[in-house]
C-alpha cells in the first residue's frame, strides 16, 4: 500500500515536472524575453544586418578584398588588437591582487573598496577621458609636477599617443576585470591554502597550484570582457590618441561620417564582429576545458 | 643540534611538546598557558566545547598561527616560529579541504610533489596509500564525484602519504552522518595503529574522544582542565567542568564533615550524602563538590530499602540499550539515573521510587582551575 502510494506520488511529481518544463515555462520565457528581443531586433539586429548587407554593395567582395590586401587596414587591425591585449594584461595585473584584497578585507573596507571600484562607472566616460587629458597633457598635472620637481626639463609626450590610450582604457575598463575575478576569489575556500601550506607548499606554489587554477574562470571572464570592450572603444582612442592612434572604431566612424563609404565601414564592422565572435568561441572552449578538468559528474 | 637538556630517550619518546603556550586575540585570552606532552605513537584527543581554545591550539601546532608566549617542539625540534610548510605535519581539515580541481591521485601526490619526490616514487606511494584507505581504483576521480566517507579517506591519505612527524585531525567526522562517522572512527584508529602515527585529534564530541583516544586533554576556558586516560576522565574527573562536559552528571555542593573516618556531605537540611569511609584530603567543614554518574544511581520501587530517598519519576527517556530517568526527591533534589533497558525494574512518569546511592560511587571533585561559569 505504502509502496503503491510512493510510486504514485513519484510519477505524479514527474508529470508535474515535465509540464513545468515544456508547457507554461516556455511560454513564460518567451513572454518575459519578448520586450528585450523586440527592442534588440529593431534597433540592433536589423541595422547590423543592413550594414552587413550593404558591405556587399554591387554584389562584390571589393570592400573585403581591400581590407585583406591593403596593409594600412591590416595595420589598424593589428594595432587595435595590440592595444586590447595590453589593456587586458594591465588590468589583469592590477585587478587580481585588488580582488584578493577585497575578498579578504573586513566588511567595511570591502564596501568602501567596491564604492571606489564602481565610482568610475557612475561618471560619464567623456568626463573621465577629459580628466585624463588634464592629467597627461603637455602642460598637464603630471608634466608640471615633474618639471616643478626638477626631474625633467621638457614635458614628456604623455598625450596623443598609444600610451595615453592604454592608460585611459585600462582605467576605465578596470571594474570589468575586478568584478568577475572578485566573484571567483570570494568563492575560494581559504582552508585550501592552509592545507597546501601544511603539505609544504610555498607562497608561490599556493598561488600557482591552488589560487590561479581555481580562479581561472573569473580571470577568463574578466579578460574576455575587457578585451572585447577595448576592441570597440571609441571615445578614449579618439580623445587621448589625438588622431594619431588609428583603431578600427575610429576607422569605421571616419568611413561613415566623413567619406560616406557605407559599404566599406560595413565590411570593417563585419570583420571586427567576426573576429570578436571567433575570440569568444575560443575563450568559451578554453573555459569548457577548464570546467571539464573538474570532472564531468 | 640537539637540545642538551633533553635526554636521548625523551628525545625519542615525546613527539609533541607544548610549553606554556599563551595566545590572546585582542582582549580575549584564548589560551592561558598550555603544557602538553604527547608521546610518540599515541592518539591524544583535545576535547572541549566551542570557544574552549582547542582550535587556537591546533592552529599553533600546525603553524597557521604563532603563540604570544611559549614553545612548540615536534620530535624535540623547536618549531614555534617555523611556517606550516616547514613543519612536516599532516592535517585533516573539518571540511576535508580537498583541492577540487585536482584528481584524487593528484591530491594525494600534492605533498610529495612539494617535497620534490621523484615521479616514479610518487606514483608508487600514492597507489600504496590509496590502497591503505581502500580507495584503489579511485585515483582518476575528482573529489566531488566521491561520497563524504570517500572524501574523508582521500583527506586522510593526503595527510599520511608523506610520513609526517605528526597527524592532526580537526573535527574530521563532524560532516559525516552517524553510521559513517562510527565506521570512520574505527578505520582512522586502525590506520593510526598500523602506521604508528602520533595523532592529535580535536573534537567537541566526548563520546568520540572516549572511544578513540589513548589520552584525553579536556580543555575549557583556555586551560587544560584534565589530562588522562579516557576512563580516568570519565570516572575520576578533576573538577566540575570536566565532569559536566564528559558524560551526564549528578553534582552536589555542600559542607564536608568527617567523623571517625566516615565522610558526609551536607548539601542542605534535607540532604546529607554518605560518602563512606574515605580520606578526602580536606579539612572538615570545607565546602566540597561531589559527583555521581547516572549509571551509579539506582532506582528501587518505593519503600523497600531502608537507606534511601523517596522520589517521584519526572521523565523517562528511552535510549535503546539504556533508559534515563529524571527523578525529584520530596525535598526537591533532582537525580538522573541510567539503567539498562534489560534491567529488572522499569518505571513510568509519576511513579514513586526510592533513590539508592552507593557511598563508594561518589567522587569528590577538586578545585576548579578557572573562574566558575554560573552555578549549577
Amino acid at each position: 500500500m505504502l509502496a503503491v502510494d510512493n510510486t504514485l506520488a513519484h510519477s505524479r511529481s514527474a508529470v508535474h515536472r515535465k509540464r513545468h518544463l515544456l508547457g507554461p515555462g516556455i511560454l513564460a520565457a518567451i513572454l518575459l524575453a519578448a520586450p528585450a528581443l523586440i527592442v534588440l531586433g529593431i534597433f540592433f539586429f536589423y541595422p547590423l544586418f543592413m550594414l552587413f548587407f550593404q558591405s556587399f554593395e554591387g554584389g562584390t567582395f571589393a570592400s573585403y578584398a581591400e581590407i585583406a590586401t591593403n596593409p594600412v587596414y591590416l595595420n589598424v587591425f593589428l594595432k587595435t588588437f595590440k592595444i586590447a591585449v595590453i589593456v587586458a594584461a594591465v588590468d589583469l595585473v592590477l585587478a587580481y591582487p585588488l580582488a584578493f584584497y577585497l575578498a579578504r578585507a573586513s566588511t567595511a573596507v570591502r564596501a568602501l573598496g567596491f564604492f571606489l571600484v564602481l565610482l568610475p562607472l557612475w561618471t560619464s566616460q567623456l568626463v573621465r577621458t577629459y580628466a585624463w587629458m588634464v592629467l597627461l597633457g603637455r602642460n598637464g598635472v603630471i608634466n608640471r609636477a615633474l618639471m616643478g620637481a626638477g626631474l625633467i626639463e621638457t614635458p614628456l609626450p604623455l598625450l596623443n599617443n598609444e600610451f595615453a590610450v592604454v592608460v585611459g582604457m585600462s582605467h576605465i575598463l578596470l571594474p570589468f576585470m575586478i568584478l568577475p575575478i572578485y566573484g571567483a576569489v570570494a568563492k575560494l575556500d581559504r582552508t585550501l591554502a592552509d592545507a597546501a601550506y601544511g603539505m609544504g607548499a610555498s607562497h608561490l606554489q599556493v598561488i600557482r597550484r591552488i589560487y590561479l587554477p581555481l580562479t581561472a574562470p573569473g580571470i577568463l571572464a574578466g579578460v574576455a570582457l575587457v578585451f572585447v570592450l577595448s576592441l570597440g572603444a571609441f571615445i578614449m582612442p579618439a580623445l587621448l590618441g589625438g588622431g594619431r592612434v588609428p583603431v578600427i572604431p575610429l576607422l569605421i566612424e571616419q568611413q561613415t561620417t566623413r567619406f560616406l563609404n557605407w559599404p566599406f565601414s560595413g565590411a570593417l564592422s563585419a570583420v571586427l564582429l567576426f573576429l570578436v565572435l571567433l575570440l569568444f568561441w575560443l575563450l568559451n572552449k578554453a573555459a569548457a576545458r577548464l570546467a571539464g578538468g573538474r570532472g564531468n559528474g | 643540534m640537539l637540545d642538551p637538556s633533553i635526554t636521548p630517550h625523551q628525545h625519542q619518546s615525546i613527539a609533541l611538546d607544548l610549553r606554556g603556550i599563551r595566545k590572546s586575540y585582542g582582549k580575549v585570552e584564548a589560551l592561558k598557558g598550555i603544557d602538553l606532552k604527547v608521546r610518540a605513537g599515541e592518539f591524544v584527543t583535545i576535547l572541549g566545547p566551542s570557544g574552549s581554545g582547542k582550535s587556537s591550539l591546533l592552529k599553533i601546532v600546525a603553524g597557521f598561527e604563532m603563540p604570544d608566549v611559549g614553545d612548540v617542539l615536534v620530535r624535540g625540534r623547536e618549531v614555534t616560529h617555523l611556517p606550516a610548510s616547514a613543519r612536516d605535519i599532516g592535517m585533516v581539515f573539518q571540511n576535508f579541504a580537498l583541492f577540487p580541481h585536482l584528481t584524487v591521485e593528484r591530491n594525494v601526490a600534492f605533498p610529495l610533489e612539494m617535497r620534490k619526490v621523484p615521479r616514479a616514487e610518487i606514483a608508487r606511494r600514492v597507489e600504496d596509500t590509496l590502497r591503505l584507505v581502500s580507495l584503489s581504483g579511485y585515483g582518476s576521480r575528482y573529489p566531488r564525484q566521491l561520497s563524504g566517507g570517500q572524501q574523508q579517506r582521500v583527506a586522510l591519505a593526503r595527510a599520511v602519504v608523506f610520513e609526517p612527524k605528526l597527524l592532526l585531525l580537526d573535527e574530521p567526522f563532524s560532516a559525516l552522518d552517524r553510521k559513517l562517522r562510527e565506521a570512520m572512527q574505527i578505520e582512522v584508529k586502525e590506520l593510526q595503529n598500523r602506521l604508528g602515527l602520533t595523532t592529535v585529534f580535536i573534537t567537541h564530541d566526548q563520546e568520540e574522544a572516549l572511544i578513540m583516544s589513548d589520552q584525553v586533554a579536556v580543555m575549557d576556558e583556555g586551560v587544560i582542565q584534565q589530562f588522562g586516560a579516557p576512563d580516568d576522565i570519565y570516572h575520576r574527573p578533576n573538577n566540575r567542568q570536566v565532569a559536566e562536559f564528559v558524560g551526564d552528571s549528578n553534582l552536589f555542593e555542600g559542607a564536608l564533615v568527617r567523623e571517625g573516618g566516615v565522610a558526609t556531605l551536607h548539601v542542605d537540611e534535607a540532604l546529607a550524602i554518605d560518602l563512606g569511609v574515605r580520606d578526602c584530603g580536606r579539612d572538615a567543614d570545607a565546602r566540597a563538590r561531589v559527583l555521581i554518574r547516572p549509571e551509579a544511581v539506582r532506582l528501587a520501587p518505593a519503600a523497600r530499602e531502608p537507606r534511601s530517598l523517596p522520589a517521584t519519576v519526572e521523565s523517562v527517556i528511552f535510549l535503546g540499550p539504556n533508559t534515563k530517568y529524571i527523578v525529584r526527591t520530596e525535598q526537591g533534589h533532582v537525580f538522573t539515573s541510567r539503567t539498562s533497558t534489560m534491567g529488572p525494574a522499569s518505571f513510568a512518569v509519576g511513579d514513586q521510587v526510592d533513590v539508592v546511592l552507593a557511598a563508594e560511587s561518589w567522587r569528590v571533585l577538586g578545585e576548579e582551575t578557572a573562574a566558575p561559569r554560573g552555578v549549577l
